[in-house]
């Protein structure tokens, strides 16, 4: 913002007094404050010297004066309170497929019926850690942007939400705390891994036919001879990866892949295993998703080929909690089975 | 900073600053040239742009000079006021013509906020509320662009201007409320706002008979409304009847000097501070709020038949000859409101002391006078009769503004050629008064006025100065006007119906802005009460007329919008039906971009088809209506 009453040279006490005075943020409204920017203070502080001439003098064009300064003052602040009460929620932001501990860098539009042009910063905390992101407003829309990086995985509700601006003159800085009813769903990092249909997971490679099933999305690691080459060839304009050829008997192509997850934690496990568990589920999922096939974690199965089902997948994955071991301690490895029905 | 945004703002802060220039230039305290200097230099830094500029060094310079030349100026002895003026129009084109830097456009900013105020205190100009309401626009805008700048991922595009018009309709009526709402307090000082005294051309306290050659001038002295406000047609032609045909006694001169005539160093008889009543007569009259002009001599015009004036603004005094005077010119406009009894109310003569010698001197009465005199009122029976005499062979001569008058004798002058001014007319039947053995004096002041039919006002101009004769007859002072009635046919105004809106503009600015007290809000409040049971219904009618209106005008920009951006629109459910056909199921939160490639359908076009319509959605590409997304849906 080029509006700095640094730029006037002044001195170093007054620009320090200055940044005091725009630590103050007084209440306005339930939910609301306003604090003050450096050219703001400066503003201010010649509308009161005006109405202070005016009240003095009875001087009515002082008033008058004096009455339009206070108006431009009075119609910042209205229509910064417009702009922060009608701007869009989270309803609009990809915040459902968060990963724990993974950078998650948001550029999204939504639209803002508020045409004013400004920078909106909103800023909520919860336990998967703190986040911010800006909206960039133009007319008639907003850019949101910024980069999430929870912490933690889980299903958190968004809760108070601090939405800030200094729009539209800069001479004010509006402060709304308002709570959002969304959640965030931070799925657990996404673990890469080839299982072997009908075998304990680990390791394994892939049990090949003659022929290739279907496809999948490249992972590193994966030999170069299955890409499809032609596939790639044609994707070079989209955003679409290499995709990788899975073979498969003919027996097996028109049965479903399924995954069976068993969530109790034996005694020497510890919650890592659990994360690399999860993560390793939730890679699976995002590769059927859409498809026809099945995921069972725990006592809960879910339908991949169903949005619906796979919105409840992936709120079961971040919100899952290790099991009760077998008595003993022994009971069952943590283990993936990916099998056919 | 990008070049557009940069251009904008320099445009715009140079804008607040040329309000100032502005509204400083109307004030009569200003010299042209050194407002045309900004002026030209904002002129030159618009078409050739930041070319044209000086680094802050030499702007500052040029500051500097400005300094010292005004310093010049006041050694050599002009006025302090228009020093200053000077001073702060040298500093504005300094600003104009800084290097475009953030830190010159808040100088603009300042500076042209700074030269507003300053004309608030210097002008009183009805224009000023242009150079105000522009202020006001620009100084939002150009706060917009600077709010805008520097901004990560660039400048901010500021709305377009046509979208802050509302915004600015909706401040200007705001500020309009503020301005009536907030408390006045009654506490005088310098930073009223002045104009320069006018030099008065028509009335004057010291008259020279001989220098008299003079147009008429249209310049206006006083106004004279009904205080009370929202009055009926009818009551208006009542006021006009009682207002119009009114002497308006400034200063009475008795010492003839053979050339004209001085006034007699009078001796104040009573005196009154600021905010007193001024009491002559008791008994309810017309009341009247008379606005004068700020003028080079301090007189009160005495209306006939006043009997009080309201809360004097200034401290006054009377004159045993019954001449009111503040106790210095003011410097600017005032507003009496006064209280007149009838025309033909002649007890405000009787408060005017008895004459004293001056007033009967024959000195230096010149003898062809006497020869006329005596042969004009000869078989008169008695004073009185003999000045009848005189009076109607006066009212038979010829008014002439401009008679060559001798100026050493111009009273034998005006006898020999019969033609002259009222002044000419009011000495020589005051001089045939003496001669007759009855005191008079001249006196000086105003007579009639015109009435102004847009407005419903009295304005009394230069061209309406008068001078008459008051003669001791019958133990008290009696008024005679020896001067022919052609003289009130005549008149100075070039353009009288395009002046009675004019002068009706001026007035209501005096009346609602300049002079508008704590007791105008509650008269404006109760107007506003009357006027609404009045047209309440039909405000009601209109306003629900309206509101619908709004209401129709408010759901189709709606749908326009929510069309733009295909949200909730029936474009969606087209949309979600035709994806879940295909095996998707797209939530409400869900941009198309997250929802996977529907069935049959090609990665590549589908791709193509999620990029065309965030084009459409977002505003890059013609909005799709519904035939257009079934259409380009069965493309895919």
């Amino acid at each position: 913002m080029a509006y700095d009453p640094a730029d006037l040279r002044l001195p170093g006490w007054l620009l320090r007094f200055l940044d005091a005075l725009i630590r103050i943020n007084l209440p306005l409204a339930p939910g609301w404050r306003v604090g003050l920017t450096r050219p703001g203070v400066m503003f201010m502080l010649a509308l009161f010297g005006v109405w202070a001439a005016a009240f003095y003098s009875g001087n009515n064009l002082l008033y008058l004066c004096a009455s339009v300064l206070l108006v431009i003052s009075l119609a910042a602040v209205m229509q910064g309170m417009r702009l922060l009460k009608g701007f869009p929620g989270f309803e609009a932001l990809p915040l459902a497929e968060l990963e724990r501990e993974q950078v998650r860098v948001i550029r999204q539009f939504a639209p803002l019926p508020a045409g004013v042009a400004a920078m909106v910063s909103m800023q909520w905390r919860n336990a998967a850690g703190d986040f911010e992101l800006n909206g960039r407003c133009t007319a008639g829309h907003v850019l949101f942007s910024g980069r999430l990086r929870p912490a933690k995985r889980g299903l958190y509700g968004i809760g108070l939400v601090s939405l800030q601006t200094e729009a539209p003159l800069g001479l004010f800085r509006l402060n709304l705390k308002r709570t959002s009813g969304s959640s965030m769903v931070v799925m657990p990092a996404s673990m890469p891994w080839q299982a072997s249909v009908g075998h304990v997971a680990e390791g394994q490679g892939l049990r090949d036919g003659d022929e290739w099933r279907d496809l999948r999305s490249y992972v590193p690691g994966d030999p170069l001879s299955r890409v499809h080459w032609r596939k790639a060839a044609s994707n070079v304009q989209s955003d679409q990866f290499w995709t990788v050829k899975r073979f498969a008997s003919g027996g097996e192509t028109s049965e479903a892949p399924s995954l069976r997850v068993d969530l109790r934690l034996p005694a020497p496990q510890d919650e890592g295993a659990f994360e690399q568990l999860l993560g390793k589920a939730w890679y699976w999922l995002q590769q059927h998703r859409g498809k026809q096939g099945e995921l069972v974690l725990g006592q809960q199965a879910f339908d991949t080929a169903d949005e619906v089902s796979v919105q409840q997948a992936m709120s079961a994955i971040a919100a899952c909690v290790p099991g009760q071991a077998a008595s003993g301690g022994e009971g069952l490895l943590l283990s993936l089975f990916e099998g056919v029905r | 900073m990008n070049s557009e945004s940069s251009l904008r703002t320099e445009k715009l802060t140079l804008a607040v600053l040329m309000c100032g220039v502005a509204s400083l230039a109307l004030s009569d305290f200003v010299s042209p040239v050194y407002w045309s200097l900004s002026v030209l230099a904002g002129l030159l830094r618009l078409w050739l742009g930041p070319r044209f500029s000086l680094s802050e060094l030499q702007a500052s310079m040029i500051g500097w000079l400005g300094f010292f030349w005004v310093g010049l100026e006041l050694a050599l002895g002009r006025a302090w006021i228009v020093a200053f003026t000077d001073f702060l129009l040298i500093l504005a084109m300094a600003v104009v013509i800084e290097a475009p830097t953030a830190r010159n456009h808040l100088h603009r900013m300042l500076v042209g906020v700074f030269l507003v105020l300053a004309a608030a205190v210097l002008t009183d100009s009805v224009l000023y509320v242009f150079p105000l309401i522009a202020l006001m626009w620009f100084m939002w805008r150009a706060s917009v662009c600077l709010y805008g700048l520097n901004w990560p991922g660039g400048d901010l595009t500021p709305v377009p201007a046509k979208r802050d018009m509302p915004t600015m309709f909706g401040m200007a009526l705001l500020a309009g409320l503020l301005f009536v709402a907030m408390p006045r307090f009654d506490v005088h000082s310098l930073l009223q706002p002045t104009q320069p005294r006018k030099e008065t051309s028509g009335f004057s306290d010291q008259v020279q008979l001989g220098d008299f050659a003079r147009e008429l001038d249209a310049t206006v002295v006083m106004r004279v409304e009904p205080m009370q406000a929202g009055l009926s047609a009818e009551q208006i032609k009542a006021f006009r009847r009682q207002i119009e045909g009114r002497y308006w006694r400034g200063t009475s001169l008795a010492r003839f000097t053979g050339r004209g005539w001085q006034r007699q160093g009078g001796v104040s008889i009573r005196h009154w501070s600021r905010n007193r009543e001024v009491e002559l007569w008791p008994g309810p009259g017309l009341e009247a709020a008379v606005y004068r002009e700020a003028s080079d001599h301090a007189y009160i015009q005495i209306p006939d038949g006043l009997l009080r004036i309201h809360q004097l603004p200034e401290p006054a005094a009377m004159s045993a000859g019954g001449a009111m005077t503040f106790d210095r010119p003011p410097a600017h406009r005032l507003r009496l409101q006064m209280e007149l009894g009838g025309r033909t109310d002649k007890r405000f003569f009787s408060t005017m002391h008895a004459p004293d010698s001056v007033d009967s001197s024959t000195e230096l009465v010149p003898a062809a006078l006497k020869r006329w005199v005596s042969e004009v009122t000869r078989g008169a029976a008695d004073p009185a009769g003999a000045l009848e005499r005189v009076v109607d062979e006066l009212h038979s001569w010829t008014y002439d503004l401009n008679a060559s008058i001798d100026a050493v004798d111009p009273v034998s002058s005006f006898l020999s050629i019969k033609r002259g001014h009222c002044e000419l007319y009011a000495t020589t039947l005051a001089l045939a008064a003496r001669s007759l053995g009855v005191p008079s004096r001249v006196v000086n002041g105003y007579f009639g006025g015109q009435w102004n039919d847009v407005g419903g006002f009295l304005v009394i101009r230069e061209q309406h100065a008068h001078s008459w004769t008051e003669v001791w007859l019958n133990g008290r002072w009696q008024r005679l006007d020896a001067t022919p009635a052609s003289r009130w046919s005549l008149s100075g105004v070039r353009f009288p119906e395009i002046d009675a809106i004019w002068e009706t503009v001026k007035l209501s600015w005096y009346r609602y802005v300049l002079e508008f007290q704590e007791s105008d809000r509650t008269a404006l409040a109760k107007q506003f009460w009357q006027q609404l049971r009045t047209y309440g219904i039909k405000l009601v009618f209109f306003g629900l007329l309206l509101a619908l209106g709004l209401l129709l005008v408010r759901s189709m920009q709606r749908m326009r919008f929510w069309q733009r951006f295909g949200f909730s629109t029936p474009s969606w459910p087209v949309l979600d039906r035709w994806l879940s056909r295909r095996g998707c199921v797209r939530q409400a939160y869900q941009p198309l971009r997250d929802v996977a490639v529907p069935m049959g359908i090609s990665e590549n076009h589908w791709y193509e088809f999620v990029q065309a319509w965030e084009m459409q959605a977002y505003g890059a590409a013609r909005p799709w209506n519904r035939r257009e997304l079934k259409r380009h849906l069965r493309a895919l």
